[in-house]
Parts: C-alpha cells; sequence; structure tokens
C-alpha cells in the first residue's frame, strides 16, 4: 500500500481520536464513580436502576409511615396503661366499700375518691397526640368522650357519650402489611357494650360504670355495690385486652421496621453493584488509556516528522 | 544519418519535459496538506517516431523517436473506492447525527439520577403515604400538592425539550435543503466551467477535485448517486430523481405539512424527495418517528397517571367532608405530558368541581361512610383512600404496566436507541476511516514519492544538460575542425 501524507495523518487522528475518546470515557467513569452515567452506558442495567431506586423510595417512605405511626401507638399504649391502673383503683375502692359497715358519713370519702377518679378517666379518654385524639377513631379533631347532653340517652342513666367514630386509622408498614395505629374509644371506654363485644354482655360502658358504682355507694346498699364488682372486672379485662392488641401492633412495627432497615440496606447495595464502578478496576483502566493515549502522541509526533523532505538532500 | 541539430533537439526535449515534470511535482508538494487535492502526473510519452525524417530509411539501421513528449497531466485515483468513500460517509453522517442528537435525549431526561422524573413520579407517590399517615395535617397535604406540581412541571419540561428538539430538527432540515441547493448548483458551474476547458489542463483537475469535495459533501447531507464524468454525463439524483445533470441543476425546496413539519420535496413539481440515507433521513427520521414516539410514550405516563388518581381521588372525601372531584385537570382536548397540571378551577367555577390547586383541604384522603356496612368512616383522621392511591404506585394500568414501569421502558428505549446509535457512529466512523486511508493512500500526495521522484527529475535534467553540453562541444569541434 501507498503510503502518502493525508493518509498518515488521517490515521494518526483516528488512532488519537479514538484513543482520546477513550480516555475521557475512563476519566468521566472514575471521576463520577458512576458506572452508568446515562441509558444507554447499560440498558438493562439502567431499568434495574431506576426501579431499585423507586423501591428504595418506596422502602424509605414505608419507614418514614413507622416513625410517624409509632409515636402514636406508643402513647395509646401509655394511655392504656394508665386507664387499666384507675380501673385497678376503682375495683379496689369497689372491694372496699363492699365491705364497709356504712355508719355515719362514711360514703362521703368513697365518692370523693370516685369522683377523682372519675376524672381522671374523662382525661385519659381525651388524651391528646400533637393535635389528635388517639381514642375518637378517625375523627381525630373530636373529644372523643363527652358529657351526655340528653334526652337521649338519659343523662340520669349515661353521663357520658362517646363522640368519636369507630373508624381505625391504618398505615402501611410493609408493602403488604398495613397497621391499625390507634383503637376507637367505643371500644376501650365499651360504649359499643352489647352482646357483640368482647367486654360481654350486661356490662355497661366505664363512665356509667363509675355513675353506678356511686349511686349504689351513695345508697348504701352492700349487695348492690357488690353487683358491680362483675361490669368492673369485664371492662377491667377488655382495656387488657386492648393493651395485648396495642403490644402486638408495636412489636409488629418494630418487626417491620427491622425488614425494611434490612430491605433498604440490600435494596442499596444491588444498586451500588448496579451503577457504581468498581474503583481499582476504574484506576487501572484510567491509567491504561493515560498510557494509549500518551504512546499514540508519541508515535504521531515521531512518525510525522519522518519523511525524505527533513533529510538535507542538498546536492554535491 | 540524422539531421545535424537532431541531437540537441532531443536534448531540449528531456529538458523540457523534466522541467514540467518537476512543476507538476511543485505543485503535489504544495497542495501536500489538501484532503480534497488528488496528486497528478506528467503523463511522458516518447517522441513521435518522424517518417519523413533523417531515419527514411530504414533498412540497416532502426528508427527512433525524436525525444520525449510531455503531454497531458493526469489525476491519480480510483472512482470505485470514491464510490465506497462516498456511501460510508453517507451512512457515517446518518448515525453521527443520530447519536448526538439521541444524547442530547438522554442528557435530557437525565436518568439515572437523584433528580430525574423516576424520582419526582417517587417522591409524588411517597407524598400519597404521607398524607395517608397524617390526612389531618396541612402540612403534609401541602407537601403532596407541591410534589404533585413539581412532578407535573417536570413532564411539561422534559416533554417541551423534546417538542424543542424537533423544532431544531425542522430549522435543520431547512439549512441542509438549501445546503444541498447550493452545493448542486456550484456543481452545475462548475460542470459548465470543466467544459469549456480543454480536459487535462491544470485548471481543469483542480475543477474536477473541487467537483469531486462538493459531491462527497454532498453525500455526508443525503444519499446520492453520481454517475458518468463528461460535461453532459455528469448525473447526480437523489431517490432515483436528477438533482444535477451537467448544467442543470433541479432544486429542493421544504413544505410545511400537516404536523408543521418541513417535508423535503422537488421545487418543480412539489413532488416528496426520496430520502434513504445521509444526515437529512436522520433528521427526518428523527423528527416523524423517533422523538414523536418518545413523547406519546410520555403522554401515555400522563394520562394514565391523570385518569387513575382522578378516578380514586373522586371516590374519596376531603378534609371538609366533601366528595373528592379531579386531582389533575382533565382537558376536554386530552391529556398530555406538555399540559398536565393540577386542578383549577374552570370559568365559571365548577362547585361540584371545585380547584385542588393552593386548596390541600380538598386531597380526598378518606373514604366516605359506606351505607352497605354500618361502619362509620372517614374522620379527618381517616387515610384510607390516600392508601388506595398511594398503592397504584404498584397496580398495572390499562396498558399492563405500572406507571413507573412504564416511564422505565421510555428510558430504555431511548437508551437502547442511543446506544445503537453509538454502537453504529462508530462502526460506520472506522469503516469510514478505513476508505478514507485507502483513498488517500492512492490520491494523497507522499512526500518520500515526491522527494524519490524531484532527485529523479533533477538527475535526468542534469542528464539532459549534459549530453547538450557534449553535444555543443561535438558541433564546435566540427564547426572548429581546420580543414
Amino acid at each position: 500500500m501507498r503510503t502518502t501524507l493525508s493518509q498518515q495523518i488521517q490515521s494518526s487522528l483516528m488512532f488519537t481520536d479514538v484513543a482520546s475518546q477513550k480516555l475521557t470515557d475512563a476519566q468521566n467513569h472514575a471521576a463520577s464513580g458512576k458506572r452508568i452515567l446515562k441509558p444507554s452506558d447499560d440498558v438493562p442495567g439502567t431499568s434495574r436502576d431506576l426501579s431499585l431506586r423507586s423501591s428504595i423510595n418506596s422502602v424509605n417512605q414505608l419507614a418514614d409511615n413507622v416513625t410517624v405511626s409509632k409515636p402514636t401507638v406508643d402513647a395509646t399504649e401509655s394511655s392504656l396503661n394508665d386507664l387499666a391502673q384507675v380501673i385497678g383503683n376503682i375495683q379496689l375502692l369497689a372491694n372496699k366499700a363492699a365491705n364497709t359497715d356504712y355508719t355515719g358519713n362514711a360514703t362521703e370519702s368513697y365518692v370523693t375518691q370516685l369522683d377523682g377518679l372519675m376524672g381522671q378517666l374523662v382525661d385519659i379518654a381525651n388524651t391528646k397526640f400533637g393535635d389528635q385524639y388517639i381514642f375518637s377513631g378517625t375523627a381525630t379533631s373530636t373529644p372523643p368522650v363527652q358529657a351526655n347532653p340528653g334526652p337521649v340517652p338519659d343523662p340520669a342513666v349515661q353521663p357520658y357519650i362517646y363522640a368519636g367514630n369507630n373508624g381505625v386509622r391504618t398505615t402501611q408498614v410493609l408493602s403488604w402489611v398495613s397497621l391499625p395505629v390507634n383503637i376507637p374509644g367505643d371500644k376501650v371506654f365499651n360504649f359499643d357494650s352489647g352482646a357483640g363485644h368482647p367486654a360481654g354482655a350486661g356490662t355497661t360502658d366505664i363512665f356509667t360504670m363509675v355513675k353506678n358504682l356511686r349511686d349504689a355507694i351513695n345508697s348504701k346498699d352492700v349487695t348492690s355495690i357488690s353487683a358491680q364488682l362483675t361490669n368492673i372486672g369485664k371492662n377491667y379485662d377488655n382495656v387488657l385486652t386492648c393493651q395485648a392488641q396495642i403490644g402486638s401492633w408495636q412489636g409488629r412495627m418494630d418487626g417491620a421496621q427491622a425488614v425494611l432497615s434490612d430491605t433498604g440496606d440490600r435494596l442499596k447495595q444491588m444498586l451500588s453493584d448496579t451503577e457504581d464502578i468498581d474503583l481499582p478496576q476504574a484506576v487501572v483502566d484510567l491509567k491504561t488509556q493515560e498510557n494509549v493515549y500518551q504512546t499514540a502522541l508519541t508515535i504521531t509526533s515521531r512518525m510525522l516528522n519522518l519523511s525524505l523532505a527533513s533529510i538535507n538532500l542538498t546536492q554535491n | 544519418m540524422s539531421g545535424t541539430f537532431f541531437g540537441i533537439n532531443v536534448a531540449e526535449s528531456g529538458l523540457a519535459a523534466q522541467r514540467r515534470a518537476m512543476d507538476v511535482l511543485g505543485y503535489n508538494i504544495a497542495n501536500a496538506n489538501d484532503p480534497t487535492y488528488k496528486r497528478q502526473r506528467l503523463v511522458l510519452t516518447e517522441g513521435q517516431f518522424l517518417a519523413q525524417s533523417q531515419e527514411a530509411n530504414p533498412i540497416g539501421s532502426s528508427a527512433f523517436g525524436s525525444g520525449v513528449n510531455s503531454g497531458d497531466i493526469e489525476r491519480i485515483r480510483d472512482p470505485l473506492i470514491e464510490n465506497r468513500l462516498r456511501q460510508a460517509m453517507t451512512a457515517s453522517a446518518n448515525w453521527n447525527y443520530r447519536q448526538s442528537a439521541m444524547s442530547e435525549l438522554e442528557s435530557t431526561i437525565g436518568e439515572p439520577s437523584d433528580t430525574g422524573l423516576q424520582n419526582d413520579l417517587d417522591n409524588f407517590w411517597s407524598s400519597w403515604q404521607k398524607v395517608a399517615t397524617q390526612p389531618d395535617s396541612m402540612p403534609t397535604r401541602s407537601g403532596l400538592l407541591q410534589d404533585a406540581d413539581a412532578l407535573c412541571q417536570r413532564l411539561n419540561y422534559v416533554s417541551r425539550q423534546m417538542s424543542d428538539m424537533v423544532g431544531d430538527l425542522n430549522l435543520t432540515a431547512v439549512d441542509r435543503v438549501s445546503k444541498i441547493n447550493q452545493m448542486a448548483g456550484e456543481i452545475g458551474l462548475l460542470n459548465n466551467q470543466i467544459g469549456s476547458l480543454t480536459s487535462g489542463a491544470v485548471p481543469v483537475n483542480d475543477l474536477l477535485n473541487r467537483r469531486d469535495a462538493l459531491v462527497q459533501e454532498l453525500s455526508k447531507v443525503v444519499d446520492i448517486t453520481q454517475h458518468g464524468d463528461s460535461q453532459e454525463g455528469f448525473v447526480i439524483s437523489i431517490g432515483g430523481t436528477v438533482l444535477v445533470q451537467g448544467t442543470k441543476v433541479n432544486k429542493l425546496k421544504t413544505v410545511v405539512d400537516a404536523n408543521g413539519n418541513q417535508q423535503v420535496g422537488w421545487e418543480r413539481d412539489g413532488a416528496s424527495v426520496q430520502i434513504n440515507g445521509g444526515e437529512l433521513q436522520a433528521i427526518t427520521t428523527l423528527r416523524d418517528q423517533t422523538i414523536p414516539g418518545y413523547i406519546n410514550q410520555l403522554d401515555q405516563v400522563a394520562q394514565h397517571l391523570v385518569t387513575t388518581v382522578n378516578e380514586q381521588n373522586r371516590r374519596g372525601i376531603d378534609l371538609n367532608g366533601n366528595a373528592g372531584g379531579d386531582f389533575f385537570q382533565n382537558f376536554p382536548t386530552g391529556v398530555t405530558a406538555a399540559n398536565i397540571t393540577l386542578h383549577y378551577d374552570s370559568n365559571p367555577p365548577d362547585v361540584s368541581n371545585p380547584a385542588i390547586v393552593d386548596h390541600p383541604e380538598r386531597i380526598a384522603a378518606s373514604i366516605p361512610d359506606n351505607p352497605a356496612t354500618t361502619v362509620v368512616e372517614g374522620g379527618i383522621g381517616d387515610g384510607s383512600n390516600a392508601v388506595l392511591i398511594a398503592q397504584l404506585k404498584d397496580a398495572p394500568t390499562t396498558t399492563g404496566y405500572t406507571i413507573n414501569e412504564m416511564y422505565r421502558n421510555l428510558v430504555g428505549d431511548i437508551g437502547g436507541t442511543s446506544a445503537t446509535a453509538t454502537t453504529q457512529a462508530k462502526a460506520n466512523q472506522l469503516s469510514l476511516d478505513q476508505f478514507t486511508t485507502q483513498q488517500q493512500s492512492i490520491s494523497g500526495v507522499s512526500l518520500d514519492e515526491e522527494m524519490t521522484n524531484m532527485i529523479k527529475f533533477q538527475q535526468a535534467y542534469n542528464a539532459a544538460a549534459k549530453v547538450l553540453g557534449v553535444m555543443n562541444d561535438m558541433l564546435n569541434t566540427l564547426v572548429n575542425t581546420n580543414m
């Protein structure tokens, strides 16, 4: 093949072009730390990359859901603890009252104590977490327990009514698991008392229960006081059941959090495997391309200098 | 017996020939760096055998010529290789154009990154989860509207960028057509000049070189076939229709079609031009098929987003207990990625479907009371409907893909097309380089060769001069002989 000046220039350009392009590529990848800088770098990889990013976003959001909801559940749990304690106190008081010999003004101290406990119950029922009433179902801006305005039901029979609803707020903690974060007050305080309620038939709501006990003590009728004990016991059990429920949700939220943090780590690792460069490899590549480019330049400059024209042809 | 001065004439023709050869050589060297230049060579032939000369009687001695003739100056070229080179240029220009347009598209969508449309989509779905968890929190609801707005604007932006590219391609098409017309006109003029000059003279060679260069440039813009070499027989055609024949030029023009795109037609009768390669084909393909396809895919994403989210939002109730309305604006002319936006008040306002933009309380996060069951749902703390909307992220649309998958497919398509274009551009560049090298090997100027020839011509000139000198001596000897 004939070798001509333009041909030499052409091939030199070709080699230096290719080498400098590869060097730039290697530099871009090494400097950014990314294997995939644009979709065409790795088409299936990009698709996987986007999918992983989306999954990571989902997992982060679910973890966020747990973080946001867990305090509400915790607050509910601590309120239920308080509630159980108050009902326990009522139970003690009722037992004591049932075994009292009512002479003189002995009822007064019980009644005063009961009024105090009633106040505590209303406070617990209307506990707020942040701006939300935790026992009013999904009607979170309504105080769940309010004085009965009458006429139906009769305020003389039922002193307080439930103003919330039985909605359950749920939060998605795993893509396939939604957990409730609240127990509606009608369950806890037994407003929906009846055959279907866990507290059982023949029970009343907790506030009516206190009122009935107070009435019985006021009447100084020991038999009537003792009769209240069954209702109190059943309501106490009901609160314990609610506590158990909350406890299990807390446990599942903790479990979900562990799963999410695990999944998140694994997804991030996969994303890194997909889009990040193998750094030592990238540095070796960069070095190699540098050398190739350097060589191409050196060869070009040497070759283009070589010509008969550059040798002194002055005649003798 | 030859004439007295015959030898001097022979030597003189040698001197003249070597000098002319040196002129051509100098011209070659002067143009060594012009890539369109084709090296030239002086054709040397033996001088005519002179029948009427002193050698009239051939018997006993052989006749010989009258010196050296320096005739035509020919261009060294291989039309076959040049043809292949032109084809390689057409293909290479085509893929190069596609590659640069596709990489522009890739940077428009900016994936994969933490700031692309995918991220906006994910944030949008996440915001629904946030509202689901805290449906009674106004900041969370405002956050959702902001994320939704960001998503709309991103879709608008990407769509606009793609439409802008179509606009740019139209401008480029017009530019390329005028470039073709200009080059075709120039070729026609050159043909005219070439015809009026005698063939073989240096100026004609230069004109031919210029014409070859123009044909090469033309073949980058559009695929052409060229045949014939003479003035009138020189024909360039595009898609079977003649563009240039001799001095006659058939110009192109652009016509705006129904989509507002500049289509290429013949100026003479408006018939469309059959374009099968070159930049112009890349431009029209990108403009008429590739990019509109991507815009359509993006529109699909927007449409399904609007349909599914609106449908579910309408099933819920808002913070004030009113029935949910549209979340995104539902344009009667159809939703596209270019116009997607949050639902705003129509004029006059539709009381049954008030605006959601600037009204975070209008987000229908709750599910209304269900008369079928006695369950009382839908307080302000109920986020069940928001959960359902958040779960649309993983729900397949009527296309069989989720909205996220539809977008991923678009990115994959752009990436795939771009990767193909890059590979093809590289491969075609390689073959173009090969043919260029081959062509330059034949037609380029080799300095070594010219230098060697220089010595050759120099020595021959020296020798011819010497012959002349000796001849002169001999004549001297003859003239000055004392007889």
